[in-house]
């Protein structure tokens, strides 16, 4: 048992992650040819565009489907129907938590690559400044809302029915997952109205700043990403969880240069075990990057499931896999 | 009735001086546009949203060969009218005089494709006219879920019918899927489920234009949809609904007779209506769209690139001296 725990404390995380996010990413975007389908409120961006090679659908498009109907239909028996897949999307997200974002989302996966590429071309990364950080880290509640409140108001009759998905419109896993099924046709700028033809613009237009900002920003739209808002609202009972040991923690700040979403309270936050923030994507490479014996942990249902150890640390740090 | 789920708030009715040459046919449009304001616009068309989340499908007699001027006609004779639903289950039923326009009312409670098939017979002139008005129903509901979807796509026929029409899938169609200017629609001709080579199958536009071509050896004929609406761009609508009747006669030699009047041959018509609208071709730009997302990508980069810049401070030495 020991030595189990000890293989898995040394395990080499960076390859981990990468074939289980490649395995997801095959899941998600080719499921549908091997007949899978994890339904419609799976808590990431398994894009419902993608078409029947789809092994499943974002819960965010059935969401907004579901907030669009009539208020009258809305505010009776379709309220099951809302609350229903919002149970079975509650239930995925207990089992992984904010896992689903670093280790399930296709368009996190995609940013992955993407980082990968430039630190194969040799250029450096970039990093928020604190103040901006602070501000940016808002956006993500701001686009939830308008998510769930657009949709609301097409229902209502106050915002026309071609603006039912606003958050897909402007979604860049719309346009640019569907392309690894062969299908390219969500890149173009929709004419048939000025709500669609803004949406569509500005979801090109997002789409070609995804590019930009995640060459230069690592995981640089999870930072603007609803989804990540609504796991957050969720993640305290959830099964999978990060933990702190703030006695063990000698702040050299490793957890913090490791991080992909520069969440600087990892390395300085010592009062508490809870220590998962908002914008965490539960990489766990804080986990892997940390020399301390039981400093960070990831458990499951209060099990640890994977613990930083110096042994670990060092292995992985021969290997030059500590972190990127 | 209610056995069958299929409820005649029915006037049917197709009278006398409807009873004529002009082919008849079933279309959801009804025939006063306020009362489609009241409908709910789904995947397959109008429904009208019924208790506890149910939907019925209205559907209404149509006489005339042009969809756009067609007709609604009133009264009947004599018409049987089968029900198919998604799962191939069938009901025959009568249908009932009356009211102001022949309509039909029923449940869709299954996803998937209703066949609808209004039959009339009548001798004129020594001769058995039977006319087939079918109506194929989409009911689909994104709530639903999309699960097996294409094993409840294939078309769907019934041997009974004496002379059918058959609109085969197009490639990779799928519930979300609207036929658009520009589309080649495939339709089949069957007879008592065989199909039939040589027949006559004309399709007619909502404006009035026409097509005629000849079935092959089994039964196919091909109609490319052709653009039949023309506004001013500001007035464009890419929801416009443009519908399309198919239809195709055969004449045997069959003689009997009907409620004791003989005949000495039969004359079978049946017509298929279907629906069309813009292609997305019309109003979707992949050049506007790679155009933008080009400019996102520069602007992103050159921004990051800028800002990179601002922040470098040049090499200065500093010197210490204790």
């Amino acid at each position: 048992m020991t030595s189990l725990r000890q293989w898995v404390n040394g395990i080499d995380l960076r390859r981990f992650r990468f074939w289980l996010q490649l395995g997801f990413f095959v899941l998600f975007i080719y499921g549908g040819y091997a007949a899978v389908n994890l339904g419609n409120s799976l808590p990431t961006f398994a894009c419902g565009f993608v078409g029947e090679s789809r092994g499943g659908v974002c819960y965010l498009l059935p969401l907004q489907h579901q907030l669009s109907v009539p208020w009258q239909r809305l505010f009776s028996w379709a309220i099951l129907g809302v609350l229903e897949a919002f149970a079975l999307f509650a239930l995925w997200f207990f089992v992984l938590n904010k896992a689903w974002c670093g280790y399930a989302c296709p368009l996190g996966t995609l940013q992955d690559w993407i980082t990968a590429l430039r630190v194969r071309l040799g250029v450096r990364f970039s990093r928020y400044r604190e103040a901006a950080f602070r501000r940016l880290t808002v956006i993500k509640y701001v686009l939830l809302a308008l998510t769930i409140l657009m949709p609301l108001a097409v229902g209502g009759g106050l915002l026309p029915h071609s603006l039912g998905t606003p958050f897909c419109d402007i979604c860049p896993g719309r346009m640019i997952l569907p392309l690894f099924a062969g299908d390219a046709s969500q890149l173009t700028v929709n004419f048939a109205e000025k709500s669609t033809m803004i949406m569509t613009a500005l979801g090109m237009l997002i789409t070609g700043g995804f590019f930009a900002g995640a060459f230069v920003k690592k995981r640089f739209f999870c930072f603007f990403c609803p989804m990540s808002a609504l796991h957050y609202l969720l993640s305290r009972p959830a099964l999978l969880q990060l933990r702190k040991d703030g006695s063990k923690c000698t702040r050299c700040g490793d957890c913090y240069r490791v991080c992909d979403m520069d969440i600087k309270a990892i390395a300085d936050e010592v009062n508490t075990t809870r220590i998962m923030q908002d914008d965490c994507i539960l990489c766990l490479k804080c986990v892997s990057a940390c020399p301390e014996d039981g400093a960070l942990k990831a458990t499951f249902a209060g099990v640890t499931l994977f613990e930083a150890t110096e042994q670990g640390f060092i292995k992985r740090m021969n290997k030059g896999a500590a972190g990127d | 009735m209610l056995a069958f789920r299929f409820w005649p708030v029915l006037c049917l009715a197709i009278c006398a001086q409807n009873a004529t040459a002009e082919p008849l046919w079933l279309s959801d449009v009804p025939p006063d546009p306020a009362m489609a304001a009241r409908l709910h616009s789904g995947h397959g068309g109008w429904l009208e949203p019924g208790p506890r989340g149910t939907f019925f499908k209205r559907l209404w007699l149509r006489a005339g060969e042009v969809p756009g001027t067609a007709g609604y006609p009133v009264a009947a004779t004599r018409a049987e009218v089968v029900l198919q639903d998604p799962a191939g289950a069938h009901s025959t039923h009568a249908a009932e005089p009356g009211g102001k326009h022949s309509q039909w009312r029923f449940p869709v409670a299954q996803e998937g494709f209703y066949n609808i098939y209004l039959t009339q017979r009548q001798v004129r002139e020594g001769r058995l006219h039977v006319s087939v008005a079918k109506a194929e129903v989409l009911k689909h509901s994104c709530r639903e879920g999309h699960d097996d979807v294409q094993s409840k796509m294939p078309p769907r026929h019934l041997a009974s019918i004496p002379l059918e029409l058959v609109r085969e899938r197009l490639h990779k169609e799928n519930f979300h899927t609207r036929l658009g200017f520009g589309d080649t629609v495939t339709f089949r001709v069957l007879a008592h489920g065989a199909p039939v080579a040589g027949a006559e199958v004309t399709m007619t536009t909502a404006s009035g234009w026409r097509n005629t071509v000849r079935s092959d050896a089994e039964g196919r004929v091909r109609f490319t949809l052709v653009r039949d609406y023309f506004p001013d761009w500001k007035d464009f609508d890419y929801r416009h609904r443009q519908d399309f009747l198919v239809m195709t006669t055969l004449e045997t030699d069959e003689a009997g007779t009907l409620d004791g009047v003989p005949y000495t041959r039969t004359r079978y018509q049946a017509t298929l209506a279907g629906q069309y609208h813009p292609s997305s071709r019309d109003y979707q730009s992949y050049g506007y769209g790679l155009a933008i997302g080009l400019f996102g990508l520069s602007f992103g980069g050159l921004g990051a690139y800028v800002y990179r810049r601002r922040r470098t401070r040049p090499y200065r030495e500093v010197r210490f001296h204790d």
